[in-house]
């Protein structure tokens, strides 16, 4: 054995006999530290890409919850790889939703309905994700069990690359409900995407149409890395463009979407938050908004060179979320946009969010936690009367 | 008066004991390798003991010394196919499965080390230490240890949280059409986190061919598993979940061994997930060359009757090579 450290050891130099230290070569570069935190997106090489101004395929005006389950069977259809595994995914004709609808009777042994114990099988789909053969999509009934799950989301999923040298997948995709407005109440109405960003490892998409949802699902299947899909229950029944036929294209990783152009004032959203802002912004008319939908919100993700255009042109910048102020999302967004854009405010980095507490049961008392189309109007009024 | 209607759980939980019989039955080159691993694994920690007091290794050192024979015990019963992974406590089981690997027909101390089984060591040794060398550039160490050519899919330095992977490991196997089965090894302090248990749940719901190999070495840091549960028979957690398991003595590697052919032919017949509990005992405090009796929580007296039934050790042969088949400290 002492031959064998021998290869790593030497002796200390001016130290005592016997005493040794590390060879300088054996030790990895310091600047290897963030190297492989996710993998290089190779993945994507020769991926069907295509966003609403350059699909060709035929649109049209579509539930998103129909989306939702399409473009799942499509790609069960196409990648045998996928399973799908979550509480009530295979009964109720789509679990509690209508998200997994079909799935069951087209591919018995890839729909799993689990015992409810995120813990076990989130990890277990972990599992699934490092062994590589096979890639798991995992639902979260209402994003809070994330709390429940935190062990194998936070500790195993989102390091496990780095951790084991950085360079195997981890294609592991959890589809995560966002619930506000529904009555749940304190432990089933956070928006989780402040906590799931802040660890390392994960990608997070929020999309606001069918027309997205179709595109980063498949973007997030196709992804080597852990990627959360946040799916808001206030859009499920909404309608907005969709394929009609094509649902196989990827959105481009990293691309935010401008919903409405504008000069006054740059609001960057996401989610179904994006639907309260244009509300807003129709609603007063007097604020010229460019509105930004995030759709990628990871820090490796995120749409610097959208953001940053828009900023040069508005000098003003309005974050909106809908959830509580603890656990919001846009804080570090806010502290790296003064950071990389300073010259170019004329005021500092507004925001929007929810109160201090959790929705609560009682309907007024959640619609007064979380934040929609007034709080936004609110904000910009300010916003444009001060200036 | 209400009548009392005794009931049975509907899965079995057995101890294996073997006898001097069933050592002298054991297939020699198998007994030859058992020992080659386990005194392979003992200088090894030995050597890493010996660097974390020198100051050379950077963090905890949790030492496998004791525990080796049921790692040796378990991997050898499996193939290069089937995935383990493992718990803080875990150079045992990550070089037992490397190790096998490598030299899958087996090991013979007599005919010296081979270039691979040097090669598993030093880069071991060198991930341990922290350095790019090792198998993830030095960045998992001592508890993050993973070669998944081998099989050896990741120790894991959240106690249970491995567990749920494992699992998953099973099910891509089942899946994927082949017989693979998947070990995972973990402490008695995992016993009662709720990864560990949801786990047994959801692999038994299932059926999943996963082992869950729980070294049962008495202490969870310092606390005993008397006062951590109510039924320190840890295989009994099986039946509740309508899991097959089993008790060995885990210093008795081809008692391990022989337990754990049961419950692979079990897991490989589609019979669902194996719980095997290997009682064993670790010769030093949770970390560093100190015995636990020099922190007080158990007795010296403990210790020497432990010691005195370790299979490196009392299995060392003496003076002639292949060692005669002996069962250990009996």
């Amino acid at each position: 054995m002492a031959e064998i450290g021998d290869v790593l050891l030497e002796p200390l130099p001016g130290g005592k006999p016997g005493q040794r230290r590390i060879r300088e070569a054996e030790w990895p570069a310091p600047s290897f530290v963030d190297v492989g935190v996710r993998g290089d997106l190779n993945e994507f090489d020769g991926a069907p890409l295509a966003d609403l101004d350059t699909y060709t395929g035929e649109l049209a005006d579509q539930k998103f919850i129909e989306a939702v389950a399409a473009v799942m069977n499509r790609r069960m259809e196409t990648d045998e790889r996928i399973v799908v595994m979550g509480e009530d995914v295979h009964r109720l004709n789509g679990g509690t939703n209508g998200a997994t609808r079909g799935l069951k009777d087209r591919f018995p042994d890839r729909v799993l309905g689990t015992p409810i114990s995120e813990n076990a099988f989130a990890g277990l789909g972990g599992g699934i994700a490092i062994d590589g053969r096979f890639r798991p999509v995992v639902e979260f009934m209402y994003a809070d069990f994330m709390w429940v799950a935190a062990d194998q989301l936070f500790n195993q999923v989102a390091k496990a690359r780095h951790m084991f040298g950085g360079s195997d997948p981890v294609p592991f995709v959890l589809r995560s409900k966002v619930a506000m407005g529904t009555g749940y109440g304190s432990q089933h109405s956070m928006d989780p995407a402040g906590i799931l960003t802040s660890a390392p490892g994960f990608r997070v998409v929020a999309p606001s149409t069918p027309f997205d949802y179709v595109g980063l699902m498949n973007s997030a299947l196709r992804c080597d890395d852990p990627v959360i899909v946040l799916e808001h229950v206030d859009l499920y029944n909404s309608s907005g463009p969709g394929p009609v036929d094509d649902l196989d294209y990827c959105l481009p990783v990293g691309k935010a979407a401008i919903r409405r152009e504008g000069a006054e004032v740059t609001v960057i959203t996401y989610l179904a938050m994006t639907n309260y802002v244009l509300q807003a912004v129709e609603g007063l008319g007097t604020v010229d908004a460019e509105v930004i939908d995030l759709r990628w919100l990871d820090r490796a993700s995120i749409d610097w060179e959208t953001i940053g255009a828009s900023i040069r042109k508005t000098n003003n910048v309005l974050i909106a979320e809908q959830g509580a102020v603890g656990t919001s999302y846009g804080g570090w967004l806010a502290d790296e946009i003064q950071r990389r854009f300073f010259d170019w405010l004329d005021s500092p980095v507004q925001r929007v969010t929810g109160g201090e507490a959790s929705p609560s049961i009682s309907k007024v008392l959640e619609r007064a936690a979380i934040a929609q189309s007034a709080e936004v109007a609110t904000a910009l009024t300010a916003m444009t009367e001060e200036a | 008066m209400p009548m009392h209607r005794p009931l049975e759980p509907a899965a079995p939980w057995v101890e294996l004991v073997v006898t001097q019989a069933d050592w002298d039955a054991a297939d020699p080159e198998l007994l030859r390798t058992m020992h080659a691993q386990l005194v392979l694994i003992r200088v090894f920690e030995e050597y890493v003991l010996e660097l974390a007091g020198a100051g050379l290794i950077h963090g905890p050192a949790h030492s496998s010394i004791g525990q080796e024979g049921g790692a040796v015990g378990s991997v050898l019963a499996l193939t290069s196919a089937d995935q383990v992974n493992g718990s803080h406590r875990g150079h045992h089981q990550f070089l037992a499965k490397a190790l096998h690997h490598v030299a899958p027909k087996g090991l013979d101390l007599g005919a010296g080390v081979s270039e691979e089984v040097r090669e598993v060591l030093l880069r071991t040794l060198a991930e341990i230490c922290g350095l790019d060398r090792g198998f993830s550039h030095g960045r998992g160490g001592s508890m993050h240890l993973q070669w998944k050519e081998a099989g050896a899919m990741g120790t894991n330095a959240i106690v249970g949280g491995g567990v749920p992977q494992a699992a998953g490991f099973a099910w891509a196997d089942r899946q994927a059409g082949t017989d693979a089965v998947s070990v995972t090894y973990f402490g008695d302090g995992a016993i009662n986190i709720g990864s560990t248990l949801e786990t047994f749940n959801l692999a038994a719901a299932w059926a999943l061919p996963v082992c869950f190999f729980v070294e049962n070495n008495r202490y969870a840091v310092s606390t005993s598993v008397f006062e951590a549960t109510c039924e320190a028979r840890l295989s009994g957690r099986g039946p509740g979940f309508g899991m097959a398991s089993w008790k060995v003595d885990g210093m008795d590697p081809l008692a391990v061994y022989l337990a754990m052919q049961e419950a692979v032919a079990h897991m490989r017949g589609g019979r669902g997930p194996a719980l095997v509990e290997a009682d064993t005992y670790r010769f030093f405090h949770q970390n560093g060359a100190f015995p636990g009796s020099a922190f007080g929580y158990r007795s010296k007296e403990e210790e020497r009757e432990w010691r005195a039934r370790d299979p490196a050790e009392s299995w060392r042969p003496p003076t002639s090579w292949p060692p005669r088949p002996r069962r250990p400290g009996r």
